[in-house]
């Protein structure tokens, strides 16, 4: 009798099935994490297209050899293909070794109030801006830390370093973030948050 | 008040992020759907593939069937001639029969 893939499944349960060839397993697993993994990519490519392919190629991969992730060898899948979308976002960086147009930039649209889209919009494009221009390892901790709802410990297993490693890549990145844009944008003064 | 650092910690958290486009899940569910896996072989499964490379006919299993069965049979039972029997002179032993005495005359 053939078996079938829930949803409920947990995600090692759906790759065990992947690995005997169930098509509908690997459809869920999809459908369950596509999105995570995309935010992450879009965090290092900062265009939706490019995040879009390094993810679809990733799971190409992964339904081509099932059997590069290997049961009890990783701690949990999410880790595992973390680690290899960060890898590849890496890499396709370092290919290409451009940066996002400032004017390609997507904008985050909760603007408090009229008269402060502007200067908001040009924040995010300097903090953009000075995020791509730190070190590699310390740019993967702050897109891997922030806005992924990741622990530390996840970001450490993901980078492979110990937490105390990553803490450590996090305070440089802020203080050197801190430092680059000091003066730069308004909102580097001290301002009540709405 | 907040300070910069708070700041900067809201501003890292709300980064501007393009949702992928709709059906994205879906475009790699129908990239994958007719697409062959790469399937891990054991060892077994990895000698079993290289033996299957030899395409060898019946008659030459059958023949070297004979012939293993032949290497076994001459072991089990030795030729007569392999053994040294004293009441059987070679050809050698005969063609050199007094030779030693004919060389000590000839010196």
């Amino acid at each position: 009798m053939a078996r079938v893939a829930h949803f409920q499944d947990s995600d090692e349960q759906l790759l065990l099935w992947i690995q005997e060839g169930s098509h509908p397993a690997f459809a869920a697993l999809v459908k369950r994490h596509a999105e995570r993994f995309h935010r992450v990519a879009f965090r290092f490519t900062g265009t939706r297209e490019s995040a879009e392919d390094i993810v679809q190629e990733a799971f190409i991969k992964l339904w081509e050899n099932p059997n590069s992730w290997r049961a009890g060898g990783e701690a949990k899948f999410t880790t595992w293909f973390y680690r290899i979308i960060v890898n590849r976002c890496v890499d396709a960086a370092r290919k290409t070794s451009a940066l996002p147009l400032d004017e390609e930039i997507p904008l985050a649209d909760d603007a408090p109030i009229q008269d402060e889209i502007v200067a908001d919009r040009e924040e995010q494009k300097a903090l953009e801006r000075e995020i791509n221009k730190l070190p590699e390892r310390q740019r993967t901790a702050l897109n891997l830390c922030f806005g992924q709802g990741l622990s530390n410990s996840e970001a450490a297993e993901i980078m492979g370093v110990k937490i105390k490693a990553l803490e450590s890549l996090l305070m440089r990145a802020k203080t050197e973030l801190k430092e680059r844009l000091k003066g730069k944008e308004r909102s580097w003064q001290p301002r009540k948050i709405a | 008040m907040a300070t910069p650092e708070d700041r900067l910690n809201t501003m890292l958290e709300n980064r501007a992020y393009e949702a992928p486009r709709t059906g994205f899940a879906d475009r790699i569910i129908a990239a994958t759907m007719n697409m062959p896996q790469v399937q891990a072989l054991s060892p077994f499964a990895f000698l079993k593939s290289i033996f299957a490379e030899f395409h060898l006919p019946q008659p030459a299993y059958a023949l070297a069937i004979a012939l293993v069965i032949g290497v076994f049979a001459g072991w089990q039972s030795p030729s007569p001639t392999a053994t040294a029997d004293s009441t059987t002179q070679t050809k050698q032993a005969y063609d050199y029969d007094g030779y030693d005495d004919y060389s000590e005359a000839s010196l």
